[in-house]
């Protein structure tokens, strides 16, 4: 297909970021972009609701999610893209996440009461559970309104951080298996910065790399906002390796990070490597 | 780029990771709002930790500003900087390791250095030059060109700062001087002036490649220039014409061969000291051998023994062995010949060097140059070439 500006990664305030999924749409109708997908952490609420707000004219759009996954070896995240919503392997991975997530919550909720006696009504706390990825940002807001904390820096600097929850994470074999069960396809998020904060290069990417095309890996984000020309190269290098599909995102969070929308390093005038359009075109047709 | 009254200087510091790094991505952007800085230098001298969360603000200013540098920046995280690319697209200064050489043994000492041993394995030359970055990256050049030409050498691997100096660390394990071998044990002279000699010609029997290293025969022009105001007429004339006479010669000279710049480390010998390296005729560094061993101490023989720690009989007998066995010959005559040429260069080297670090306002000193000028003059009117 012809080439077009992309943005495959960026969150909504339906996980961390904070445009609303329609406010993410108008953005990105305004920025030129015209192929798009929202990865939300773990959710695809604004997925479904972007769907039924396209347009015939607007741009193309790919449904996506973000995957936080750990294993015995560390962090990952991992992109699912064209995926069917309605059936199970794909909500299977997202009850499981959202479980754990349930369970961690409980678990800061109990700490912060024995260890401070900050306790909160039962309806906030049911609010918190319907949330669907509630985390310390959450629980610090409630602190401040119920006058736990000063602000929100200190809510997590001085109280919940004070211990950590390792908790249960999804593993990346089985959210691998949740996207491909689901006719989507498996993409490793940023993948030379792991969850988003460690730095994997060289043997120690191969080997992450050839574990995770064992689970059923197909593709790598090689093209990221966040990257370095020298660290595109070698991703890219890596996805050409490996034959892996190729994406671009910018990982673009509304004003919680200051990402620009549709920043993927991929100059327009580049043409797309043949991982990428292939990608594109699977996708897209 | 000149310094603008809008560009801004920003410290960073501690540990820079997913948990502040967006805090401080919005304290870097929120300095720069409303100034037109064109250039901002990020101070990593208090940086301890940087995660891949914070190289993401570095990257995300870069893309807002084209004008950033690092500077400060730590061995650990240079490395990280270099290995993922940041190195190639902006400019990165590191910070010095600061060295102390107090009480340090002094190894050698040249031209624009000392050498000191700080430990076991490692020595560091300590430039002159208070502003030594520039010496220490051409000192680095050379060693590596001399290096892939086969010559063995050190090669550092460290800059720091040494007080308000520079240093260069290089790498010596266990490693003796040849003047420290010939201080305490003189009876290896014999194979010390073998060893020598086999370096000095691995050294002349070295090509160069055109325009890699300085051209030894114009700096001695140079040097025959400055005579002239020293000289009468006739002599500093001949003086000149017998420079401009020895043609361009692409051979490597080490500039500063003497016992002190050669290394036995375990049994391999080392060349070190290598900034003053050139190319030109032999004869320019025979004649800076000659006042090595012999000619910096004609007029106080104390001065020897306070370079290369041996005495000038010593440096006096190593100097002729060395010259039989450079010329592989038992012909005295021709021996002495050469060493005269040698000494013309040798003598205009030591008065000029004396005259520009004020010799002349000394008894000392004018009485050195006073010797050095009187042989120099007489060895004008029998020396008609510096070929040999």
């Amino acid at each position: 297909m012809e080439q077009k500006k992309i943005d495959l990664h960026m969150h909504s305030s339906v996980s961390d970021g904070t445009d609303a999924p329609k406010e993410i749409l108008e953005k990105v109708r305004n920025a030129g972009i015209g192929i798009f997908a929202l990865t939300d952490h773990d959710d695809i609420m604004g997925c479904m609701m972007i769907e039924n707000m396209l347009g015939a004219d607007d741009p193309v759009f790919i449904p996506g999610v973000e995957f936080s996954c750990r294993d015995e070896d560390g962090k990952y995240h991992i992109l699912g893209y064209g995926y069917d919503s309605a059936t199970r392997p794909i909500l299977d991975v997202l009850d499981e996440g959202h479980l754990y997530r349930m369970d961690k919550l409980n678990k800061r909720l109990d700490f912060i009461a024995s260890e401070f006696g900050f306790t909160f009504p039962d309806k906030e706390v049911d609010k918190l559970h319907a949330l669907s990825s509630p985390g310390k940002p959450h629980i610090a807001n409630l602190m401040v309104k119920y006058g736990y904390a000063a602000d929100k820096k200190d809510a997590i600097d001085n109280y919940l951080n004070k211990k950590s929850f390792s908790g249960d994470y999804v593993r990346p074999e089985d959210a691998i298996k949740g996207i491909l069960g689901s006719g989507g396809i498996p993409v490793l998020a940023h993948p030379a910065y792991g969850s988003g904060d460690q730095l994997i290069l060289g043997a120690e990417m191969d080997a992450r790399l050839k574990k995770l095309i064992g689970f059923g890996l197909q593709g790598m984000e090689t093209f990221y906002s966040g990257f370095t020309p020298k660290i595109e190269e070698e991703m890219i290098g890596f996805a050409e390796k490996y034959d892996l599909y190729m994406t671009a995102g910018s990982d673009y969070h509304g004003k919680n990070k200051l990402i620009p929308l549709g920043d993927t390093n991929l100059s327009e005038d580049r043409k797309w490597p043949e991982g990428l359009a292939r990608f594109i075109k699977k996708m897209v047709g | 780029m000149p310094e603008n009254k809008d560009d801004l200087t920003i410290s960073l510091e501690g540990r820079i990771d997913s948990n502040n790094a967006s805090d401080v991505e919005s304290d870097i952007f929120s300095r720069l709002e409303g100034k037109n800085a064109s250039a901002v230098t990020l101070d990593a001298g208090a940086l301890k930790y940087i995660s891949s969360a914070g190289l993401r603000v570095i990257l995300r200013l870069k893309k807002s500003c084209n004008a950033v540098k690092i500077v400060n920046v730590n061995p650990d995280i240079y490395g990280i900087l270099e290995m993922t690319g940041f190195t190639e697209m902006l400019p990165v200064e590191k910070a010095y390791r600061n060295v102390s050489v107090e009480g340090c043994e002094e190894i050698g000492r040249g031209a624009n250095g000392t050498i000191y041993r700080i430990d076991q394995d490692n020595v560091v030359k300590v430039y002159n030059n208070a502003d030594a970055l520039d010496d220490i990256k051409h000192e680095r050049e050379v060693a590596k060109l001399a290096l892939i030409l086969g010559i063995p050498t050190a090669i550092s691997y460290d800059v720091v700062k040494v007080g308000d100096s520079y240093g260069s660390v290089f790498e010596l394990l266990n490693a003796k001087s040849f003047s420290n071998i010939l201080s305490n044990d003189p009876d290896k002279i014999t194979w010390c002036v073998r060893e020598f000699v086999k370096m000095l010609h691995k050294i002349h029997d070295t090509e160069v490649p055109d325009g890699k290293l300085p051209d030894m025969r114009e700096t001695a022009l140079s040097w025959a220039g400055f005579m002239k105001d020293y000289l009468p007429e006739d002599a500093a004339n001949k003086l000149y014409s017998l420079v401009e006479a020895v043609p361009y010669n692409n051979h490597m000279l080490h500039g500063d061969y003497h016992t002190k710049n050669l290394e036995l480390q375990n049994d391999e010998v080392l060349l070190i000291d290598m900034d003053t390296l050139a190319v030109g005729h032999p004869i320019f560094e025979l004649a800076s051998m000659f006042n090595s061993f012999v000619g910096y101490s004609e007029y106080d023989p104390e001065v020897i023994r306070h370079f290369q720690g041996f005495d000038n009989k010593t440096g006096r007998t190593f100097w002729d062995m060395t010259l039989k066995e450079y010329l592989d010959t038992d012909d005295e005559t021709k021996i002495r010949k050469i060493e005269d040429k040698a000494r013309i260069i040798g003598y205009t080297r030591m008065i000029r060097r004396s005259i520009r670090r004020k010799g002349l306002e000394t008894e000392k000193g004018r009485n050195e140059i006073e010797l050095w000028k009187g042989e120099l003059l007489e060895l004008l009117g029998k020396v008609d070439t510096l070929l040999f």
